[in-house]
């Protein structure tokens, strides 16, 4: 019997999702865990897999139509089977057409959409070499053919600034960043950390480790280690309320093209540095690849922006989440140690932003203190 | 150059089309003794439209010989005495009369270099004349230049200009491959600046008769004033025509005609011959070819109507292109209402 591909749940509060590319088409053979389409959330692009073996019958959604998660979007089964008629399958059993009378008169009259539309060679050609879309130029030919003529006026129009429409993943991130910063009342808290002995703990580390660790893979296992004892900022904020979660899902922000997403480590502190550094990277390659496979919902985030020079920023909360860290660059910089000393040392400064609304400072500062203890003292 | 430059300058010679083809003519036997003319009434009345007066007297009854009304038999000759070594100007009265001679020019004269593998050579030029414009009738107007076109091994001359024609006729008496010069009976009392020093115009050299940017005219023989006169009109509405007169047909200067055409993006062609399977056709195929991208508009052809011509003068107006009618044509493809 045929089954249904459905699209799948992408993310907690994710409702519908565009079908981006289908990568099998009907008729291919399938089998269990072949990719047969990519889509896309708000957030991302995901595979969806083919869960059994057989042949794709029928794709239920075109390229950039978008579906409702949990709903079928394709259905696979043994070539030339039926489909059950009562599931999304409507389009498939002809019915007997009715009489179109009123389409008539409206097609012939009106350019519908998709109708050839008349370009003179002269004005496909300039509009080609001025990288002037035709799309969007109106042809003031007999017929509406587009002249020479009329790709030039579209191409003085042109303004010499370019409005630029926010892409879906754009929109997103506008849209939570926004809400966060009006709605919640962050508060700061940075430190300074010594990282000259977690650095040298790394380097002997790193040296015989199958896959290397990085500051911030050594950062996430002590954020995830350090949240275990502060379940209040590993939550999720509303108005008049606050959810503790029990996993400590630590998410990190990769920049993407156009964008910001937040691919998350499950559990993260229950994983070896090795499984944290595994991860860590996987998801960045597939964040920035375009691909993430669904992911645990995040309940803390860390964003670094050392690798770039920067000292020191104040993050946005990620919300719904408590906090956010920021991470700056480790620097070598004069460090007064616990003897008085003036000495040269490997130093970060860590910004913690909080919602004021769920916990205070000395909490927060108590928090910090601990991940600067496990930091200063880093080992596996 | 406009008629009006041509006549203001008193330091030009201005002489008539009929008086260039003569001169050319003369100089051409003048300058060597293997040419000789034949025709109908050529020597002693100096042809009908008076292009050979006076030349028998100058080279005698041996060069200048009155034929027969017989041009399947003179042109035969012209292809044999050319064939053996001679410089036969053979004169058929009007292009009409040409089907009689067809065989001779299309099976042999065309056809002799090709089949002796270039042993042979038939440096004939048969001098004609057609076009329509004098209510001659259907058997006395036709613009056949289009048979001759078609068929590999004859070069096809049709001169708009005095200047053009003395240049190019002297040009095809020299080339070693027949020549079928077709002249036109509106053109033979035009007048036109000719050097009086002998000079030569080389085939395959279409001429700018008129330089402009906004369309390309192209135009032959007795369409090139006509096209002229309506580029000035057009000229008074704003309208630049760039009018390319390509002299000869075969060999056809594409590339003149292609730079223009890439000039202007827009293109009219217009022909007295009738629509139908005519030069301007093939003109048109080869500028959408190889100058697609540039084409701003359809390209028109402007040409005769798909009927004899009328004798009625005022039916045969309405059969080939006026000066109102390229004035429209050229407004149509500039999209101008």
């Amino acid at each position: 019997m045929a089954q249904a591909v459905l699209m799948p749940q992408v993310g907690q509060d994710i409702e519908t999702a565009i079908l981006v590319e289908w990568t099998a088409q009907v008729g291919d053979a399938v089998k269990p865990d072949d990719v047969i389409a990519l889509v896309e959330s708000d957030k991302a692009t995901f595979e969806v897999q083919a869960l059994e073996a057989g042949v794709l019958l029928k794709q239920l959604l075109g390229e950039g139509e978008e579906g409702k998660v949990l709903e079928p979007i394709a259905w696979i089964g043994q070539p030339g089977e039926q489909i059950e008629p009562d599931i999304g399958a409507d389009e498939s059993s002809p019915k007997p057409e009715a009489p179109q009378i009123e389409s008539v008169a409206p097609a012939a009259s009106m350019p519908s959409e998709g109708e050839h539309v008349a370009v003179a060679p002269a004005a496909r050609r300039i509009a080609r070499e001025r990288g002037v879309d035709l799309s969007t130029v109106t042809g003031t030919g007999p017929g509406g053919r587009i002249l020479k003529e009329d790709v030039l006026a579209a191409a003085a129009q042109r303004p010499s600034s370019e409005g630029v429409v926010f892409s879906k993943l754009r929109r997103k991130v506008a849209e939570r960043l926004t809400y966060s910063q009006r709605n919640i009342p962050h508060f700061y808290l940075y430190v300074d950390v010594n990282m000259s002995e977690a650095l040298k703990w790394r380097r002997n580390y790193n040296q015989e480790a199958a896959v290397k660790a990085t500051i911030t893979d050594m950062i996430v296992q002590a954020v995830g280690r350090s949240l275990t004892r502060f379940p209040k900022l590993n939550a999720h904020v509303a108005d008049d309320k606050m959810i503790l979660h029990q996993d400590i899902n630590i998410g990190i922000a990769v920049s993407v093209e156009d964008g910001l997403v937040v691919p998350v480590l499950a559990r993260a502190d229950t994983l070896s540095l090795e499984q944290i550094s595994q991860q860590v990277r996987e998801n960045a390659e597939g964040a920035r690849g375009g691909v993430l496979r669904p992911q645990a919902t995040g309940t803390f985030t860390i964003s670094n922006l050392g690798m770039h020079g920067v000292g020191m920023f104040l993050p946005i909360i990620n919300p719904p989440e408590c906090a956010i860290l920021g991470v700056g660059a480790v620097t070598k910089r004069p460090y007064v140690t616990d003897a008085t000393e003036l000495r040269v040392a490997e130093v970060v400064t860590l910004a913690l932003a909080c919602d004021h609304r769920a916990v205070d400072g000395t909490y927060a500062a108590a928090f910090l203190d601990e991940l600067k203890q496990i930091l200063e003292h880093f080992s596996d | 150059m406009t008629a009006e430059q041509e006549t203001s300058s008193c330091e030009e010679r201005v002489i008539m089309y009929r008086e260039a083809l003569n001169e050319a003519l003369r100089e051409e036997m003048e300058r060597d003794s293997t040419v000789f003319l034949m025709g109908e009434g050529i020597a002693q009345r100096g042809g009908s439209y008076k292009v050979t007066v006076g030349l028998l007297d100058a080279f005698g009854p041996r060069r200048v010989i009155d034929t027969p009304i017989s041009e399947a038999s003179f042109t035969s000759c012209g292809v044999g005495a050319a064939a053996t070594g001679m410089r036969p100007v053979v004169e058929i009265l009007f292009i009409d009369f040409t089907s009689l001679a067809i065989d001779q020019i299309v099976n042999q004269a065309a056809k002799y270099r090709f089949m002796t593998g270039g042993r042979g050579r038939v440096p004939m030029v048969l001098r004609t004349q057609g076009g329509s414009g004098n209510g001659l009738a259907a058997q006395h107007s036709q613009s056949l230049e289009a048979w001759y076109y078609h068929v590999p091994g004859l070069k096809v001359v049709m001169p708009a200009t005095a200047y053009d024609a003395k240049g190019l006729l002297k040009s095809a008496i020299r080339d070693d491959d027949p020549v079928i010069f077709i002249e036109h009976k509106l053109l033979y009392m035009s007048k036109g600046h000719v050097p009086a020093e002998g000079y030569t115009i080389p085939f395959g050299q279409a001429d700018v008769k008129r330089t402009g940017k906004d369309v390309t005219l192209v135009a032959w023989s007795g369409m090139v004033p006509r096209a002229l006169a309506a580029a000035e009109s057009l000229a008074a509405e704003g309208i630049d025509v760039e009018v390319v007169d390509p002299r000869t047909l075969v060999p056809l200067d594409k590339e003149t005609i292609l730079a223009s055409v890439r000039k202007t993006e827009h293109v009219v062609i217009v022909q007295e011959a009738v629509r139908r399977g005519g030069v301007a056709s093939d003109i048109c195929s080869i500028i959408q070819e190889e100058a697609f991208d540039y084409l701003n508009a359809p390209i028109r052809v402007l040409a005769g109507k798909n009927t004899p011509i009328p004798f009625n003068l005022n039916l045969e107006r309405l059969c080939v292109p006026q000066e109102q009618d390229i004035i429209q044509a050229v407004k149509q493809v500039r999209y101008v209402q």
